[in-house]
Formats: structure tokens, C-alpha cells, sequence
């Protein structure tokens, strides 16, 4: 099993444990804890870069221009060179606190723009790996597994093709998953059952 | 020397080799060679929480404190904003949100509160020039900070607001320089 892998199945007892204190669990808590997790697991702290621009170009106007606001990839792992090897993507969905309707195709269509966005991260890098680590409470998850809303073979374990002729044609789905390019494939790598209704599911993405 | 400015200070040589190397450092990153600090330093992860809810109704940029260090029931004990500045295009703007983070942690209430700074050399000089009425910042004595003392300058102005009408008080509690053209900086913060 590869480090990231590993550590992010180590973090699960530690989220479990911050899912059930008083004090609030966002996105970037699930992100620190299985970052931190992958260093235990061995992977050096120098290696670790958060928010790291989308492209070889965008890595150069970091150094020459003011801050820039595109997008960037929420981890990426460096190899001993100090070029990407592995890119992550965190999402965490769940529940409003007042416990109003929750957005799920919004949702949905946010994770599906997370593989687009791997997708076109160094996408001439065949070397590079690529990660989606969604955190969701169990309506999410249900909501993913219900045949009725198309989505269901994104929890397969088999290689999946997502593409612009076979999302669900859902209008605030496809808002929010963005421009649509190429395909991109995607592979279930584990699901956990987190505890306290939460699952966790990793995705290998492949551009 | 308190157990923040202590971890800062120990992210220092991690900090000079990610700057050194080819790979963009960001304020991201710099916050979490610190939050990796206090973990070696012994603090219990559950203890560590970033982008802590300044409170249930804040929204939008601004609403979450950097990074809560919560005691053991759970309730937050410890506030730092951290601010990474290069490649600024817009000096008196950015002074402008780092006094703008002091005041955010000075109306987060019973807590300590501490400002992590790391600025590029050309920050730096802007923040550290007399003609710009903000070289205090780096006095070792303690500071005060309120719409009637600092400058006058309209994007300064416009990024603070109005969250200087009550002041707010700094005290230098780290300064390094770090890499080749890099200063770092630690601030207490009180009410």
C-alpha cells in the first residue's frame, strides 16, 4: 500500500474523534489530519506542498507576479526533485447545522469538478497521481448511491469514464461541475465507514 | 518563550529549504509547517483546529480564525492568523489586512492571540520604512493600533475598515530573518 493511501486510512480514527467533539470539523481539519498522517506514514514534511499551482507556467508566475487566485490543487506531494509525483484534491460535504435542505447536486456537481480539475493538473505528466478524498455525511453518500440520480457508478469498484455525454444532465449539477473537457477516468481505491454517519471515499483519477 | 512563537521559530529551517526549493511556498503551506511543529512539539492533533469559525454567524472571506488550538474540553484556548506576503503589487493594501487579522483576533474573546508574519524582503521594507507610520510594528515594546494612529493611506484604510475604532494592542514576540531576503515575525495581540 502506498503512503497516501496508508495515511489516509490511519487519519480515520483521528477524524472519527473529531467528528464526535463539540468543536466544528471542516475541510481543511479532514485535510490537515490525513496530511499529517501521510508524513507519519512516512512521506518527508519538505515534500508536501499545499495549494500548488495547476501547471509547469503557473509555477513560474507564482515567482514573477502578484498573488495569483487561480485554482490550485489543494496537496501536492513532491518527488526528490522537487516535481509533482502526487496530486490530491479534499472535499468534505455534510449536513447543515440548522438542518435546512442540503444542496446534493451542488455537491455532486463540486466533486465531479475536482477530477476535471486533476484532470488538467500537469496533464502532460503521465507520472503524477492523482487523488479526490471526499469526506460525506451519509445523506451524501446515499444520495451518490441512489441509481436515480446517475452518479451511483462513481462508487464503483471498477474504472469508470466520466464525460460530458454521460453526466446526468441535471442543470445545477452541471454548473457546478464546470466546463466540461475531456474525459476523465476514475477508480474507486478504498471507501471506509467512518463512524458517526460519515464516509470516506478515495479515488484514483487517471487523465 | 511562549509555545507559539516557539513553534514558528522551529518551522524556520523547514521554511528556508521549501523557500529554497523550486516548488512555490504558500501561506497554505507556511501554516502548515507550523501546525506540523506543534505536533513534534507534542500537541495533540485532536487540540489543533484550522480555519476555526470566528463565530456561528460569520460568512464569507474573513469569517475563520487560521488555525485554534483548543484545550482539553474542547473550547478554544489559543488564536493565530497566519499571513504570507510576496510578490505584492498592492504594499499598502496588505498592511492594511494585517492590521485588519489583528483586529479579527483581538474580537475573538478568551483566548490568547497570536499574528505569524512572513513577508519577502520588499513586504519587509514597506512595513519597516518611517515614511510609510508603520515601522512601530516592529518595536519591541508594546504597541497600540486604532483608527487615530495609523496611516492615513486610502487602500490601508479601505482594507481595515472600520475595525480599528476600538484599538488594539501588539508586542513583537519573535522577529527572524530568515533564507536569503525573507523576515518572519511573531505578534501577541490583546484586546
Amino acid at each position: 500500500m502506498d503512503a497516501v493511501t496508508q495515511g489516509i486510512g490511519a487519519a480515520i480514527p483521528l477524524i472519527e474523534r473529531r467528528l464526535g467533539l463539540p468543536a466544528p470539523f471542516g475541510e481543511d481539519d479532514f485535510r490537515h489530519l490525513a496530511i499529517s498522517e501521510i508524513v507519519k506514514a512516512g512521506v518527508d514534511v519538505m515534500r508536501v506542498t499545499l495549494e500548488y499551482p495547476q501547471s509547469e507556467e503557473q509555477v513560474t508566475l507564482e515567482y514573477s507576479q502578484p498573488r495569483d487566485l487561480r485554482a490550485k490543487v489543494d496537496a501536492v506531494l513532491l518527488d526528490a526533485t522537487g516535481k509533482p509525483e502526487t496530486a490530491i484534491e479534499f472535499k468534505y460535504h455534510r449536513g447543515n447545522r440548522s438542518g435546512g435542505n442540503l444542496p446534493r447536486t451542488m455537491f455532486a456537481g463540486e466533486l465531479i469538478a475536482e477530477f476535471a480539475k486533476l484532470r488538467d493538473f500537469f496533464p502532460d505528466d503521465q507520472r503524477v497521481r492523482r487523488y479526490v478524498m471526499y469526506l460525506t455525511d451519509g445523506e451524501m453518500f446515499r444520495y451518490f448511491n441512489n441509481p436515480n440520480n446517475g452518479l451511483n457508478r462513481l462508487l464503483s469498484p471498477f474504472e469508470q469514464e466520466i464525460s460530458d455525454g454521460n453526466l446526468p444532465r441535471t442543470k445545477t449539477l452541471r454548473r457546478h461541475a464546470g466546463d466540461w473537457g475531456a474525459p476523465v477516468r476514475t477508480r474507486v481505491k478504498c471507501v471506509w465507514d467512518v463512524g458517526s454517519d460519515h464516509w470516506l471515499v478515495v479515488w484514483r483519477v487517471m487523465a | 518563550m511562549d509555545a507559539v512563537t516557539q513553534g514558528v521559530g522551529a518551522a524556520i529551517p523547514l521554511i528556508e529549504r521549501r523557500l529554497e526549493s523550486p516548488a512555490p511556498l504558500s501561506e497554505d503551506g507556511f501554516r502548515y509547517l507550523v501546525f506540523n511543529e506543534f505536533l513534534k512539539a507534542g500537541v495533540d492533533i485532536m487540540r489543533l483546529a484550522p480555519e476555526y469559525p470566528r463565530d456561528a454567524h460569520a460568512k464569507g472571506v474573513g469569517a475563520k480564525i487560521d488555525i485554534v488550538i483548543l484545550d482539553e474540553k474542547g473550547a478554544p484556548e489559543t488564536a493565530i492568523q497566519f499571513k504570507h506576503y510576496r510578490n505584492s503589487a498592492a504594499y499598502a493594501a496588505d498592511a492594511g489586512r494585517l492590521l485588519a487579522d489583528f483586529a479579527k483576533l483581538r474580537d475573538f474573546p478568551n483566548v490568547q492571540r497570536f499574528a505569524a508574519v512572513l513577508a519577502d524582503g520588499e513586504m519587509f521594507r514597506y512595513l519597516s520604512s518611517p515614511e510609510r507610520g508603520l515601522d512601530r510594528l516592529f518595536s519591541l515594546s508594546e504597541q497600540e493600533f486604532s483608527d487615530d494612529n495609523i496611516p492615513k493611506t486610502k487602500a490601508l484604510r479601505d482594507k481595515v475598515g472600520g475595525a480599528l475604532s476600538s484599538p488594539v494592542r501588539t508586542q513583537a514576540t519573535g522577529m527572524w530573518k530568515v533564507g536569503y531576503d525573507y523576515m518572519l515575525f511573531v505578534w501577541r495581540v490583546e484586546a
